[in-house]
């Protein structure tokens, strides 16, 4: 039976036209007076809007976090990522100021002469944003209380720096790790889970393209290198319209733009793994490139080790990146990139992974003509694909599975009076997951080639939102979403029996689609709401609710992402995980900012889990449905997060109470899971406890300490056995009845600075798992015996150089 | 120099001093909870099989146990099997839960299918799902190799290194239909017991020991995913060469035809029995076999009750085949005083027995 084809998404290619060109703003220097708009066209008394940019004088790259204001006028601004900001101001005579600190005495003051609106820059030289080495950086101090929305966190490139690593290699994910509410399963698993969400629960946007798969070498290393990592971004309170399609977090990463004025480099090189960023103007002032490398070698490692299986095994991964920014003139700029990386892993001759990754994103801004707002359209498209090699037997084989994907945004923000800032657009996501094969490895091999067709999809998303300062003191984000989805072919659906649970013998009809052919859709709106009210200049409360809707599924029976995990689309069987974030937060600053403290409360109501039968078989399944089932989940808790950010000691304290818990109460015994009873999820760990220092010691070197303590992950225990011949036949308890022991690891760093006189180098040695302690990974049974596996049972040391010309 | 220069900055203050002691001290925060315990049991367990041989065939009913205790055996049930064709037989009850077949009504045939009928002496009543003895073309030939540390041979070292691998290499002619396979070894050696100076002719014989090998990595073939006409060199054991190999030590490699619902219960044994704590392990939990409670057929019963097809092919390994010494345990020396009991009474090994196997 045949369906008929998609029409609503082709209508969107059309996006591209949004960008306008405009006249040039007018640069400035500090202090110094800046004419805006025609004084022809000026209208007395009518306020009028101006865009502005801020940027390093040094570098010309810009600043985010900087307030800006316009002295005798209420509003006080904070210039976005990109250093934008939009005041308004009537017509006349002001004082616009641009500081770093509310109460730091580093500014800069310009003589401002509005006529209409009209855009202007605003160059701030480095002494006036010095920041310490570690810090939250380049926002303003009181962000953390004035911003309306809650559970952001922004952590810039040189503070996840100075954090003590494994192996010396400065990791965003570890990083992020180490914030309250996040959490994974150990060392060697990729992914991290949000306030009790699974990991596919998570969007990773990097410059705003989505990525698939974020770890390497099965989650020891992160796929970003962190000499291109300017700021990382972590939503996992409230979620801005403008992102959709994961239920539990959004983590932005944001890359450099590269130096329109010099050519720099900068690199390190550790026992296991090197990286590199070459960064300058191709044309000075107009053009930028940023060209970064990165690998790891850990082979020479495994072949120092006892074990002939591990002797035998190799391991390694790259990620190499290129950035081109262009400057049409101040109001449009360009920007290309490409990431792509490979990984490799092969444990001794029986087993392989693998994965390749190519992403390719442009990227356009355009500050309106009017000064109005900011126009940026992101277009990006990457291709993943995953192998799994056995090696051995007569099943002997490669298995292989992928995602291809196009993605097209447009985005505006901009302002309306002095009260308003309004952020809206679209944007669409076309999934073609690749095909699952399957083929022979070597001659004696039994395994038959196939192939299995993945049905695609179709994501649409348009959204408007709008931050309202209601007063001085009250402020609110007033946000909805609305998304759509389609599952499309090549593909069939199976129509199963009805009242019964779905298994493939109960299989009745067959219908068989042709590619792009609709299969299925979905949609529904997504409200987004956030609160502000301050209880004092360093004191406020934040209300933030927020729907989200997840037409992907990573389909993974493990407790970790594996390499060889399939993203599903959601369809007839699979509905959409629909999710209800509410969280309440209490914010205090202490000490002119130097202490921030957070104390939040949260809840997550999701719907449409994925869940699955036991011994699902998953892989090569053309009837996937049989394997699944869907339920009901809750994620609840509350964290507290002290931190310190200015000083010789800074760093945090967070502490986290989370759980989660989910039910399967299908409608047979097949269809429920430990009878239709709540229980824990596999991302269950109720406390968690992270700890993080940076100790300055003179201009340059710094001392790192951290401690982390979480609670064990929840299991399946072994409860008796018997004897089905000579086989003795472990029996298990009910899903997730038992929990591994806790975990808990300090690491140490020590950086010295200034390592070769003349140079700007450092010397960093850290120490991973100081006390060597053998945390849990998992427990798992042979016999009756019960196994606790530590996959780092010693203290791992490391040393790494770094430097920049 | 670069100690010096850390040191020569180094300002901590005393609650600096004091965070940082405070994160060194309080590190030993671990809970190892107890294991989780099934503190019911009760759960039924059924396994026994028909082969299309003689007889006679086994079935075995108890229950379990809390945890790491043996399954305590169901006395006085009534085990009936019924064929295709309706003729019905009664087991005949052993004792310790093991109920004998005899044949005589009911024998297994390629072709036809069965299934049992299992009446507790508590009333309860269970079945299982008919299964048919499905055809069996592979023929398979066993042999064994001996894994030796390199360099050591020349030195005729000492065995506990070394090991003997145990392959089959199987054959399904052309034309045959695709096929489940399964392979079990069992192994057969005689045990010496210590031979003391015996004036009186008072030291009892020696023993014939049964084990099997790798019982808990069952082999299995799915011959409707895999397309080839033949499986070389299919590793079935790896164990070490020890004691047991002084006298001749047979295998018996059995290749067996099973059904599609039998292959995913073994394939399903394998993953549990199996598991390394990885990613790529397969969660946990109770295998369902083909056994069910009249009358509830959701109730959780164990076991599995199997038609299958066999046919077994037998080697023997003898120590001049090994480059190896191996060394006697139980020797006697007049300056030795303990001997381990098996020396002294060869009974106490498991499943062993006086009485030879015809092929001995």
């Amino acid at each position: 039976m045949k369906q008929g084809y998609p029409r609503l998404w082709i209508s969107l290619v059309c996006l591209t036209a949004l960008c306008r060109f405009a006249p040039s703003v007018i640069a400035q220097a500090p202090d110094t007076a800046i004419v805006v708009g025609d004084p022809a066209q000026m209208v007395q008394d009518i306020p009028v809007t101006i865009a502005g940019r801020v940027f390093d004088t040094r570098e010309d790259i810009p600043i985010p976090g900087m307030v800006v204001y316009i002295e005798g006028l209420p509003d006080t601004v904070i210039t976005n990522r990109l250093g934008l900001f939009l005041i308004d101001a009537p017509p006349g005579q002001h004082r616009l100021h641009v500081m770093y600190r509310r109460l730091g005495s580093g500014q800069v003051v310009v003589a401002l002469t509005v006529h209409t609106t009209g855009t202007i820059q605003v160059g701030v030289p480095p002494e006036v944003f010095q920041m310490a080495a570690v810090e939250i950086a380049a926002r303003a101090n009181d962000a953390h209380v004035q911003q309306v929305t809650s559970g952001v966190t922004a952590i810039k490139a040189s503070e996840f720096r100075a954090i003590p690593t494994l192996l010396g290699e400065m990791d965003v994910i570890r990083s992020v790790l180490l914030l309250p509410g996040v959490t994974n399963t150990g060392e060697g698993a990729g992914g991290f889970n949000v306030r009790g969400g699974r990991v596919d629960q998570n969007l990773v946007l990097l410059d705003g393209a989505q990525l698939y798969n974020t770890s390497h070498l099965l989650g020891f290393f992160s796929v970003f290198n962190p000499e291109l990592i300017d700021q990382f971004t972590l939503y996992k309170g409230h979620i801005p319209a403008r992102f959709g399609g994961r239920l539990a977090s959004v983590l932005e990463v944001d890359q450099k733009e590269g130096d329109f004025d010099k050519w720099t480099f900068s690199g390190g090189s550790g026992l296991v793994s090197s990286r590199a960023l070459l960064q300058g103007p191709i044309r000075p002032g107009k053009t930028a490139m940023l060209a970064g490398v990165r690998g790891a070698y850990p082979t020479w490692i495994l072949r120092q080790v006892k074990n002939v299986n591990v002797r035998n095994s190799s391991a390694f991964y790259y990620d190499a990146d290129l950035v081109l920014n262009h400057r049409f003139n101040d109001n449009n700029q360009l920007s290309v990139a490409y990431h792509g990386g490979q990984d490799r892993f092969r444990y001794s001759n029986s087993l392989g992974t693998g994965w390749d990754s190519h992403l390719l994103r442009a990227r356009w801004r355009h500050i309106l003509a009017d000064g109005k707002g900011l126009s940026t359209f992101t277009a990006a498209s990457g291709t993943y694909t995953n192998r799994l090699d056995d090696l051995t037997g007569v099943d002997a084989g490669r298995l292989t599975n992928g995602m291809q994907y196009l993605q097209l945004k447009e985005h505006l923000s901009g302002s309306a009076g002095t009260r308003h800032t309004l952020n809206g657009g679209i944007d669409m996501v076309l999934y073609r997951p690749r095909d699952e094969t399957v083929e022979p490895l070597g001659t004696t091999s039994g395994r038959v080639a196939d192939q299995l067709p993945k049905t695609r999809g179709l994501e649409l998303g348009v959204y408007a939102e709008d931050e309202i300062r209601v007063t001085a003191r009250l402020g609110v984000v007033l946000g909805v979403r609305y998304s759509y989805f389609q599952e499309m072919g090549p593909g069939d659906r199976y129509i199963y029996a009805e009242g019964l649970a779905r298994t493939p013998e109960r299989i009745t009809d067959t219908l068989s689609y042709s590619p792009w052919a609709v299969m299925q859709a979905y949609g529904g709106l997504e409200p987004r709401f956030s609160l502000r009210q301050a209880l004092s200049a360093t004191q406020a409360l934040k209300l933030s609710y927020s729907r989200t809707r997840q037409y992907v599924h990573l389909i993974s029976n493990s407790a970790a992402p594996a390499p060889i995990d399939i993203w599903q689309m959601s369809g007839r069987y699979i509905p959409p995980q629909v999710g209800d974030n509410l969280s309440l937060g209490y914010y205090h600053n202490f000490r002119q900012n130097v202490w921030e403290t957070v104390l939040e409360v949260f809840a997550r109501r999701s719907q449409g889990l994925v869940a699955y039968k036991d011994f699902a078989q998953l892989l090569l399944n053309d009837h996937l449905e049989t394997e699944l089932l869907t339920g009901l989940g809750y994620a609840y808790g509350g964290e507290l997060l002290i931190k310190r950010t200015r000083g010789t000691l800074t760093g945090w304290l967070g502490y986290a109470y989370t759980r989660s818990v989910m039910q399967v109460a299908g409608p047979t015994e097949e269809e429920r899971i430990n009878q239709g009873e709540w229980f824990p999820a596999d991302y269950d760990q109720p406390h968690q406890l992270n700890i993080v220092t940076n100790l300055r010691v003179g201009k340059n070197s710094s001392l790192g300490l951290n401690a982390v303590y979480h609670s064990g992950r929840p299991y399946t225990p072994l409860v008796s056995s018997y004897y089905a011949g000579q086989t003795a036949v472990p029996d298990f308890a009910d899903r997730n009845a038992g929990r591994i022991p806790d975990y808990y690891r300090l690491d140490f760093s020590v950086t010295f600075g200034d390592v070769f006189k003349g140079w700007k180098d450092d010397l960093n040695f850290s120490l991973y798992n100081v006390l060597a302690r053998k945390n849990p990974y998992s427990v798992y049974f042979l016999r009756q015996s019960a196994i606790k596996l530590s996959v780092l049972g010693a203290a791992f040391p490391s040393l790494t150089y770094n430097v920049y010309f | 120099m670069l100690l010096l220069k850390l040191t020569s900055h180094i300002r901590l203050t005393l609650l600096q001093a004091g965070w940082m002691m405070i994160l060194l001290t309080t590190v030993q925060c671990t809970e190892i909870l107890p294991p989780v315990q099934d503190r019911i049991g009760g759960r039924v367990i059924i396994y026994g099989q028909i082969t299309p041989s003689a007889g006679p065939h086994y079935v075995r009913i108890s229950t379990t146990a809390p945890y790491a205790r043996i399954p305590l055996p169901e006395e006085g049930a009534t085990v009936t099997i019924v064929d295709d064709l309706g003729n019905r037989e009664v087991y005949q009850e052993e004792g310790s839960g093991k109920y004998r077949l005899e044949g005589t009504t009911v024998r297994g045939a390629t072709g036809r299918s069965y299934h049992i009928e299992v009446t507790l002496a508590d009333g309860r009543q269970y079945y299982s799902e008919p299964e048919e003895i499905q055809v069996l073309t592979a023929r398979d030939s066993g042999y064994f190799e001996p894994r030796i540390v390199p360099g050591t041979v020349e030195n005729l070292p000492f065995v506990s290194n070394q090991k003997l691998r145990v392959y089959a290499d199987t054959e399904i002619p052309a034309g045959s239909p695709a096929q489940l396979l399964r392979w079990t070894v069992e192994e057969v050696y005689i045990f010496e017991p210590t031979n003391f100076p015996d004036p009186f002719n008072s030291i009892p014989p020696p023993c014939y020991v049964f084990g099997y090998p790798n019982a808990q990595k069952v082999s299995l073939f799915d011959g409707e995913r895999l397309s080839t006409n033949r499986i070389e060199k299919q590793l079935l054991v790896e164990r070490p060469i020890d004691q047991s190999f002084r006298s001749r030590h047979y295998f018996n490699v059995s290749v067996q035809s099973i059904t599609r619902r039998c292959f995913t219960y073994w394939t399903q044994v394998n993953q549990v029995s199996n598991l390394s704590g990885s990613i790529f392990d397969t969660p946990p939990a109770t295998i369902q076999g083909n056994i069910y409670q009249e009358g509830d057929r959701d109730a959780r019963v164990l076991g599995y009750f199997e038609a299958i097809a066999t046919d077994t092919t037998r080697f023997f390994v003898v120590p001049g085949y090994l480059p190896v010494r191996i060394p006697d345990d139980c020797e006697f020396l007049f300056s030795r005083y303990n001997y381990p009991p098996e020396c002294l009474d060869c009974l106490t090994l498991p499943n062993s027995s006086y009485i030879a196997p015809p092929y001995f």
